[in-house]
């Protein structure tokens, strides 16, 4: 049902729930480059929002709220988010974390988006894995539900080998460009994915050694 | 000679800061990051033949934990070329998940995998999970990530407390790593 909501996308009539983090802040960035304003955005830390962050919130013509806490399950979250009537929300939690309130998992829908292609590559650091594996990138967006990386998978993109940047740059760059390419996108195709937990690898965050390689091999 | 000294020292030091961040927010592109990892290792290496060359180290003895001895259980059946049933495969599973998540491991679990207590496994618990990482049917980049992980833990140890047998397999698995390593370059 609630996927059904998905349409609204379109009318940029979403929300975003943002981290104090360097991701949260190229989100930001490229949603003001490419005019595509959220309707509300709730930045969650328990220290001070970042200055780079302030400086583009400043800039953003949207109902802003921070919220004390570095935990997305917060209640008070959970509680703006249902008042605000939004039914998307695109989300960039803190590293590691997981989304547990049922508010999140059942009444919304909470967009990610991965740097891997979902299934094959779950997990953590998976631009890097991907890299070494095949020399290729992906993206995935998807809603999110209880289990990590799985979900109703929204818009999957092949993008090209970083020349400019640092793998870790890339990887939220493309992951941003994903969400807005998918906001924009009319019609909507939804994969709907089985439980993959058995069939394939669950990776943890890449060793600095295998990242150094993953780097050298774009070169 | 100083700058030599430095060279060796480059990797350990790097890699001990990664750790205490769980290896998030480390990021070194440069060539003398993957250099000084080789020589460390090989330095290592080194040091585990002069070990084993001494003959008063064969009767060193550490304390056994739970952890430690379900594992050694578990890897004397592969030496002997026995069946390894699904359940010893999903202990050996579900070590490598916690030890990913937490880089270490406790001296003892509850059946649905809870720590019983805080105090940690001893280091040839790490030794033995770097040979039976290779039994699970997970992709080898995950099985390399934590035996990368897992051979970076001897950083924290005296490598003089361990006996003849685990500093040898503490050496094929530095050997093996470095192996891996070379053929993804």
């Amino acid at each position: 049902m609630k996927l059904k909501k998905l349409k609204n996308l379109y009318n940029n009539n979403f929300g975003a729930i943002l981290s104090n983090t360097v991701r949260s802040f190229v989100y930001l960035d490229n949603l003001l480059k490419y005019k595509t304003i959220p309707k509300l955005i709730i930045i969650y830390s328990k220290k001070n929002i970042n200055l780079k962050i302030k400086e583009l919130l400043i800039k953003v013509s949207c109902d802003i709220k921070i919220i004390k806490s570095d935990n997305v399950n917060f209640t008070n979250i959970g509680k703006i988010v249902l008042t605000s009537k939004i039914d998307n929300f695109i989300f960039s939690g803190y590293p590691g974390e997981i989304v547990k309130n049922q508010i999140f998992l059942n009444k919304i829908n909470l967009i990610h988006s991965h740097s891997g292609l979902i299934p094959k590559y779950m997990g953590s650091t998976t631009i890097y894995y991907s890299i070494l594996n095949e020399k290729k990138i992906h993206c995935s967006t998807f809603v999110m539900n209880k289990d990590v990386d799985q979900g109703t998978i929204l818009l999957i993109k092949r993008y090209n080998l970083p020349r400019k940047y640092n793998v870790d740059n890339y990887d939220h760059i493309i992951r941003a460009k994903n969400l807005i390419s998918l906001i924009n996108q009319k019609n909507k195709k939804l994969i709907l994915t089985k439980n993959n937990k058995k069939k394939y690898s669950f990776f943890y965050k890449a060793h600095p050694v295998l990242r150094n390689l993953a780097n050298k091999k774009l070169i | 000679m100083w700058l030599k000294i430095f060279l060796n020292m480059n990797y350990p030091i790097k890699i001990k800061k990664a750790y205490k961040l769980k290896y998030s927010f480390f990021l070194d592109n440069s060539l003398t990051f993957i250099n000084s990892f080789f020589r460390s290792r090989k330095k290592s290496i080194s040091k585990i033949n002069k070990f084993l060359i001494k003959k008063n180290i064969i009767n060193i003895k550490l304390e056994d934990d739970f952890t430690f001895l379900s594992l050694h259980i578990i890897y004397k059946k592969i030496l002997k070329k026995k069946k390894v049933y699904p359940n010893e495969i999903l202990f050996i599973k579900k070590l490598y998940q916690k030890f990913e998540i937490f880089l270490k491991l406790r001296k003892k679990y509850s059946k649905k995998f809870i720590k019983i207590t805080n105090s940690e496994t001893n280091v040839r618990t790490y030794i033995l999970l770097h040979i039976l990482v290779d039994e699970l049917n997970i992709a080898p980049l995950c099985k390399l990530n934590c035996q990368l992980k897992l051979n970076d833990k001897l950083y924290f140890y005296k490598l003089q407390n361990l006996d003849y047998f685990f500093l040898k397999l503490l050496k094929i698995n530095i050997t093996n790593e470095i192996k891996k390593i070379k053929k993804l370059i």
